[in-house]
């Protein structure tokens, strides 16, 4: 092994949202990281704003730390950070892939709370070494010794030495650190050998191109290379390579062993796909990293311009944000209801929200949201086959011999207790069971095929909440499976809106329009007239609301002739009226167009 | 009705007076109640008896405000023609016939008093007696406004009032004989806990007492009340709306069988006794707000003492040799502290709290929403007068007039057609107005025109 490899350690920390990952990330920064702490933001990898708001990471910053250890020797740390939520369940097996091992944060007055568990098996999957760690020391109710127990039986981990910490204060911090660079291994591979990096994150900077993160894993590459990417085929010459502190540093080489960053003039993040394999174009290696997947859209849905925004604004910004985003796409299209707009495609629906809310963050956008939708498959009864991504699309019934929905292959880990109520909540959301499994004594896995339909809207919420977040989802495409489906239509004042157009299972028909009419009644404000709300299969109405007109609505009277407290109140209604989204003569608030399936009921 | 229409420019004066016995629970009025904590409020019904270091203490307050009053008179008085001095509160007549007289006094020498100009005080009929009523008659105050608000005293407490429903009735009766030819009497509708049969009860009290004029008008909800705070604690629960307004229309249909025009959405009188002050409020003529938040609306070059070149009112014409400002009108508002108030006046400084030059949207907004509020509406050309096109032009037929509006509002036009074609406004060749169940919604109508 060269010498050099024994002093690098390239890891990750997991965490369960709210333990502290984040924050110890910051700790780390400030003892052994090369930046300026008096620049550094809070957490400093979770970079965007919405992950902040939200305490998740969804884009990774990867961050190369130097310590200082106790036996003299100077250690390079190679921090990784990893997504938190399932949407991006294949970014963090990738991350994780870049690593050799893990530290597992647990906040001592918590316990386990495995979420998390789902990266943990990841990161064993991976063959990771993985440290314990106990974070929260300094607070009252800290149990460090229950925490170990737990850590013990729940992920069968050997926590005796785990290292009590508080990211907080900084306390244990030294000690954690001593304790990683003895335990953690250290990275392998030949620096002489065929060049094999791996692509654990890419982004687009408007001055360099995209910007390639990777981890070597054989080989060396420098500027001047010409590199292939070993599953799109691509072949790119490299302008810089370096490592990031996060600041980019450039330096001669990136050799085995070691992450760094790699720019290549690369114009799309799609052409440098997280999974993928980097490899000379004059001496490839022969086979790539296993585990690479294509970005797939799972979920689809319409973003319009809101009113008064302008088309062109929308395209340009959707353009920007898919040359940062392989797993994004969109192509135009147009609603009756709505005008022009684009059909969108997502990962999930996390992912749609993140990127909604980007437009209308970064790019100070006001758009519409339709509702989400998966792809259906449609055969015709002349033979041919129609993909349908937008409800509203779909051809008349009497045309259709089948229609088929996509069903995924969901796996979810759980403690045992919860085992009867997740196979309540799948079997209401019309999963099938394919195969139970006692993975320890206390940790089921259970495999599921669902349709994807209705894994989207709040599967996983409904699942933390039945198991208080300790059961971990992961789930792949599987197939398209023929399914009795309708078009379920709204109309508002006996008019069809088809932006509020959804594809549901028959025998759900009933339920699904009454909780959407019931849903718009609360929405829509009243009007001078009665608006009724129906809900419709075809022609025939299944369910029906009424929100009642208004009776009153008048300033009774104006005092000491203020005007001005006046025009104010009527300013205010009329602005409140902008947001609104005019359909024949019903306006719509924009937050109908996603809030109408967010059922309360949950079941 | 009709509005004033002659070329003359006359501004009202409206003076306020922030002080009352003790506030209502509804009222979110500026003004501060003088006896709230004192003995006084354990008998809600009886006379205003106050303590003495007490009564000592807001005499010297009040009397502070009215010399303060009457400089800000002197300050911002430039002999504008006047038919139309308004005392609102608070309570005005918490202030004694002198104290009245010499406020009076003060605008009569810096303003000119157009003969027959409408002298109004609003009244609490728990602050009123014989004398007094005669001495603000001899003042010159020639049209009284009194807060009966309801006939009911269960609903008198309720609603936190210092009087009982008798006390106002006598006070009717001796405001006739101390001289008062001209009275206005408050009602309150919608107060919770009352239904239609209650309303109909207070609307034949009311009537019967034979009043001149009457505001008749749903209880509303404001912030920083009692009643609101009682709202947002579910302890208060509103009149349905449905209920509030059928107790409207059906008001108005007694009250217009009873011979009273409905002039104004709450307003209603006897034929020439329409309320000269208020009707200025929603016909965009200039008035002046003297005293503590007051507000005003006056044509610019009076703020710089010049004699006003034009002035143009809904009703006004255009004058020939109008100048070329822009902004021809100006809101503001005086300062809201008291304190602070009289100090500034004492200093011999009036500077107000907020001050907005209207430009030609507002002026338009404004005088449509305002018009609206009259049951006549408001025309065509009452509108392309407020445009600087009119300015231009000085040309005004009905067409021209609809032609401009329909233009300048052009995106508007196809939501009013909506509102004409169910019946709630009445779009004509000459202008436009609510009709009867338009009321119900006018906030949304006049909504589409700011």
């Amino acid at each position: 092994m060269k010498e050099y490899l024994k002093n690098i350690r390239n890891f990750s920390i997991i965490a369960h949202i709210d333990h502290g990952k984040s924050t110890l990330a910051d700790r780390l920064i400030e003892k052994a990281g090369m930046v300026d702490t008096h620049d550094m933001k809070d957490q400093f990898l979770d970079n965007m704003d919405i992950e902040r708001e939200r305490g998740i990471t969804i884009k990774l910053q990867t961050t190369r730390l130097r310590y200082k250890a106790k036996d003299g020797e100077e250690y390079i740390l190679n921090l990784i950070d990893t997504p938190g939520h399932v949407d991006f369940n294949y970014e963090v097996s990738r991350s994780l892939a870049a690593c050799d091992g893990a530290v597992l944060v647990v906040d001592a007055t918590q316990g386990v709370e495995a979420q998390t568990l789902g990266n943990v098996y990841l990161a064993m999957d991976e063959d990771l070494e993985i440290m314990p760690v106990l974070n929260k020391m300094d607070l009252d109710s800290a149990r460090p010794e229950e925490c170990k127990e737990e850590i013990e039986d729940i992920i069968g981990l050997d926590a005796e030495d785990a290292p009590e910490i508080s990211a907080k204060t900084g306390f244990g911090v030294d000690e954690m650190l001593e304790k990683l660079v003895q335990t953690l291994p250290p990275p392998q591979g030949d620096p002489e050998g065929k060049l094999k990096g791996l692509i654990f994150d890419s982004y687009y900077d408007s001055y360099r191109g995209v910007v390639i993160y990777t981890r070597i894993f054989d080989g060396t590459v420098r500027k001047g290379d010409t590199i292939l990417m070993m599953n799109t085929g691509k072949k790119y010459e490299v302008t810089e390579v370096g490592y990031s502190l996060p600041a980019m540093v450039p330096s001669d080489c990136l050799k085995a062993g070691e992450v760094g960053y790699i720019c290549a003039s690369i114009k799309r993040v799609a052409d440098a796909r997280v999974g993928d394999t980097i490899t000379l174009a004059s001496a490839p290696t022969e086979k790539p990293l296993k585990g690479y997947k294509k970005a797939q859209s799972m979920v689809y849905c319409g973003i319009y311009p809101a009113e008064g925004e302008k088309y062109e604004n929308v395209k340009d910004a959707l353009e920007k944000l898919q040359v940062n985003d392989a797993a994004f796409n969109f192509e135009p299209e147009n609603s009756t209801a709505l005008g022009f707009g684009y059909r969108c495609g997502f990962l999930g629906l996390l992912h749609m929200d993140v990127i909604v809310e980007r437009l209308e963050r970064e790019f100070d956008l006001d758009v519409i949201t339709t509702l989400p939708s998966v792809i259906y498959k449609v055969i015709m009864k002349d033979g041919s086959v129609r993909m349908i991504q937008n409800p509203t699309n779909l051809p008349d019934p009497a045309e259709i011999q089948e229609i088929q929905e996509p069903i995924v292959k969901a796996d979810i880990m759980t403690p045992k207790e919860y085992v009867g109520s997740i196979m309540t909540l799948c079997q209401n959301r019309r999963g099938k069971m394919t195969n139970m499994e006692y993975l320890t004594e206390t940790r089921v896995q259970l495999d599921y095929e669902l349709p994807l339909n209705e894994v989207i809207y709040d599967f996983f919420d409904a699942l933390k909440s039945r198991t208080r977040g300790y059961a971990s989802l992961d789930y792949e495409f599987l197939k398209y499976q023929k399914a009795k489906l309708v078009k379920l239509d709204i109309l508002l004042n006996k008019d069809l809106v088809d932006a509020f157009s959804t594809i549901v299972p028959e025998s759900e028909a009933y339920a699904k329009g009454r909780a959407m009419c019931a849903k718009l009644k609360k929405i829509i404000p009243m009007h001078q007239f009665e608006v009724p709300i129906q809900a419709a299969i075809g022609q025939k109405i299944i369910a029906r609301e009424t929100v009642r007109a208004y009776r009153k609505d008048v300033i009774a009277k104006c005092y000491g002739g203020d005007i001005s407290r006046k025009k104010k109140l009527l300013e205010k209604q009329k602005e409140g009226k902008k947001r609104m989204r005019q359909f024949g003569k019903v306006d719509v608030p924009q937050e109908a167009f996603t809030e109408v399936l967010k059922f309360d009921d949950d079941n | 009705m009709t509005m004033t229409t002659n070329n003359n420019y006359s501004t009202g004066v409206y003076i306020h007076i922030p002080f009352c016995i003790k506030k209502c629970n509804y009222c979110a009025f500026l003004s501060e109640g003088i006896c709230e904590n004192s003995k006084y409020e354990k008998e809600p019904m009886g006379s205003f008896v106050a303590e003495e270091d007490c009564t000592e203490l807001w005499n010297r307050k009040i009397q502070r405000y009215v010399n303060s009053l009457i400089k800000e008179i002197e300050i911002r008085g430039k002999g504008e023609i006047v038919n139309s001095v308004f005392f609102g509160g608070g309570t005005p007549s918490i202030l004694s016939a002198s104290q009245v007289n010499s406020v009076i006094e003060a605008v009569k020498n810096n303003f000119s008093l157009e003969k027959g100009c409408e002298i109004t005080l609003e009244a609490n009929p728990a602050t009123l007696s014989f004398e007094k009523l005669r001495g603000y008659r001899e003042a010159g105050v020639n049209r009284l406004s009194l807060g009966v608000q309801s006939t009911r005293d269960s609903t008198l407490k309720y609603l936190g009032r210092i009087h009982s429903a008798e006390q106002a009735a006598g006070d009717v009766r001796l405001a006739r004989k101390a001289g008062f030819d001209n009275i206005n009497l408050d009602l309150i509708f919608a107060v919770p806990g009352t239904g239609i049969p209650d309303v109909m009860k207070d609307l034949e009290n009311i009537t019967a007492l034979e009043p001149e004029h009457i505001s008749f008008y749903s209880l509303q909800l404001e912030e920083g009340t009692p009643f609101f705070r009682a709202f947002e604690e579910g302890k208060l629960h509103e009149v349905p709306d449905d209920i509030d307004r059928q107790m409207y229309h059906r008001g108005c249909e007694f009250l217009k069988e009873r011979g009273y025009i409905h002039y104004e959405i709450s307003n209603f009188a006897r034929p020439g006794r329409e309320s000269r002050h208020n009707l200025k409020y929603w016909s965009m003529e200039p008035y002046y707000g003297l005293g503590l938040g007051a507000s005003s609306f006056l044509p610019v070059f009076s703020e710089e003492g010049k004699i006003p070149a034009r002035h143009r009112s809904l009703s006004g014409e255009a004058p020939e040799n109008g100048g070329h400002e822009k902004d021809f009108f100006y809101r503001s508002t005086n300062v809201s502290d008291l304190d602070e108030y009289c100090k500034n006046i004492e200093n011999d400084t009036y500077k107000p709290g907020e001050i907005h030059r209207n430009n030609e949207k507002d002026s338009i907004s404004e005088g449509i929403f305002t018009g609206l509020r009259r049951m006549e509406g408001i025309t065509w050309q009452e509108i392309y007068r407020l445009s600087e096109d009119f300015h231009e032009t000085q040309n005004c037929s009905d067409a021209v007039a609809e032609q401009w509006f329909r233009k300048y509002y052009d995106e508007q036009t196809g939501e009013l057609e909506d509102f004409a074609a169910g019946g709630f406004v009445i779009v004509d060749s000459r202008g436009m107005r609510l009709t009867q169940k338009g009321i119900d919604i006018s906030n949304k109508i006049m909504a589409l025109f700011v």
